[in-house]
């Protein structure tokens, strides 16, 4: 597990089998965006084929456009490397902004962060333990 | 003396004309709603409509494009784009002041795509002689698009037949020129072949017209050049056509923003007024409402201590005080 951290985002990152799990925590605004595109991207471009990454936004306050559009093209780099992107655990806000921007519809989301490793393989589900 | 602000077009794209079934439609709810003392006196009639049948029906934001006049009462006036909300406020010219004008009109244009230009043809002021219309714009072939869509194959009056008097003026962006008692300001737009909005100011009241704009999200961030030039302006006329995953995915570089991105930047310039404009054609009223109210709940959440950013839509024939 790797760790990294801003004044007001924190991102912890973990492998299971062909899945990576990153785990976001803090409010994604347009001062910190840059840094978690950065972190993304470099996830994503570790990913491969037939793999995936995971994010997990449960302890995100808020995410402004320019985290969804992170979130976008870490989907395209991952789509591109014939790998997947899904998003887990959004609530409160975080799910407004999901909603009213339509990115609910434009980015697979699951519930629960099983279910979101279970999308991306079933030998990932199995090793994974929350 | 006070700015005042018509818009008399706030479609994007192509006018949108209501069938005839849905103007049935709308009549049928007004009459479902209406309670007998909604109805007693024409000022009950006036207000139950105005209020939109006291708040059960949607907006009527109508379908006439690109069109926005800024002015005093009895006061100097100024036009900007001429889609085919120009042709409104033409008849409303003609009505009020007759054929010809004693002041010369003067339009500012943001640029040449249809929606933005398909009212001159049908500006009957332009047809008659002892008319002066100005136009000002930052795009050097200005004369050019005006005359290259009146005439043949597109429309069957030469623009030489004109009998108003058309002067064209390239100005300058990022400079504030005087036009007709007002301060404008051009600012370069991210559009395809560049859309220019103004910030148009007199006496301490500002209003920004910024229709045609594609924020990338990345953009948005401090140092934005667009940040300052709409800072603490009293009216942000904002395009907002696209959602925001349109305007990032299937329909990015089409060069539109979303009602997300409006808010973000409103909060950024601190503007006193955030107004959607530009309306996507595809989109009802109901919608259209939906949109502001989505935006003054994301002001909500994002604001924090801040006060409440103003936040409305746009409609044909709505006048504001500025």
């Amino acid at each position: 597990m790797t760790t990294a951290q801003n004044s007001t985002l924190t991102v912890r990152t973990e492998t299971i089998v062909e899945c990576r799990l990153v785990r976001i925590s803090g409010r994604i605004d347009h001062t910190n965006s840059d840094n978690f595109l950065e972190e993304l991207s470099v996830h994503a471009a570790e990913v491969s084929e037939g793999g995936g990454m995971v994010v997990d936004l449960g302890e995100v306050e808020y995410i402004t456009s320019a985290g969804l559009r992170a979130l976008l093209l870490a989907q395209r780099t991952l789509t591109a490397a014939g790998a997947r992107l899904v998003v887990t655990r959004i609530s409160g806000v975080v799910k407004e902004v999901f909603r009213i921007s339509k990115f609910d519809s434009l980015l697979s989301v699951s519930e629960t962060i099983k279910a979101a490793v279970s999308q991306i393989s079933p030998s990932a589900a199995e090793a994974f333990t929350d | 003396m006070a700015i005042h602000l018509k818009f008399w077009g706030t479609r994007g794209s192509i006018p949108r004309a209501e069938a005839a079934e849905k103007a049935l439609d709308r009549l049928r709810a007004v009459l479902n709603e209406a309670k007998p003392e909604d109805i007693a006196t024409p000022a009950d009639v006036d207000a139950f409509l105005n209020s939109g049948c006291r708040g059960k029906l949607p907006t009527i934001y109508g379908g006439n494009t690109a069109c926005v006049q800024i002015f005093e009462k009895d006061g100097p006036s100024l036009l900007i784009d001429m889609g085919s909300g120009a042709r409104e406020y033409a008849n409303h010219v003609m009505r009020t002041i007759g054929p010809v004008a004693p002041e010369p009109f003067h339009v500012l244009m943001s640029h040449f795509h249809w929606d933005h230009i398909m009212g001159f043809p049908f500006f009957m002021p332009a047809y008659v002689p002892g008319n002066v219309i100005n136009i000002y714009s930052c795009h050097p072939n200005v004369e050019e698009a005006f005359r290259r869509q009146h005439g043949s194959p597109s429309f069957p009056v030469p623009f030489d037949v004109l009998g108003a008097e058309v002067n064209f003026h390239i100005i300058d962006p990022d400079k504030t020129h005087e036009i007709n008692g007002y301060r404008v300001t051009p600012h370069a737009l991210n559009h395809a072949g560049i859309s220019y909005g103004y910030r148009v100011e007199r006496a301490d009241r500002s209003i920004v017209y910024a229709s045609d704009a594609e924020h990338k999200p990345e953009m948005i961030k401090d140092g934005y050049p667009y940040v300052d030039w709409i800072k603490e302006a009293d009216i942000l006329i904002f395009d907002a056509q696209y959602s925001l995953a349109e305007a990032t995915s299937v329909k990015e570089d089409w060069g539109h923003s979303s009602n997300v991105v409006g808010v973000e930047l409103g909060q950024l310039g601190q503007v006193q007024h955030l107004m959607f404009f530009h309306h996507e054609p595809l989109n009802d009223d109901a919608r259209l409402d939906q949109i502001v109210s989505e935006a003054k709940r994301i002001d909500q959440i994002m604001r924090g201590d801040r006060p409440a950013l103003k936040i409305s839509g746009a409609y044909d024939g709505l006048e504001i005080k500025v």
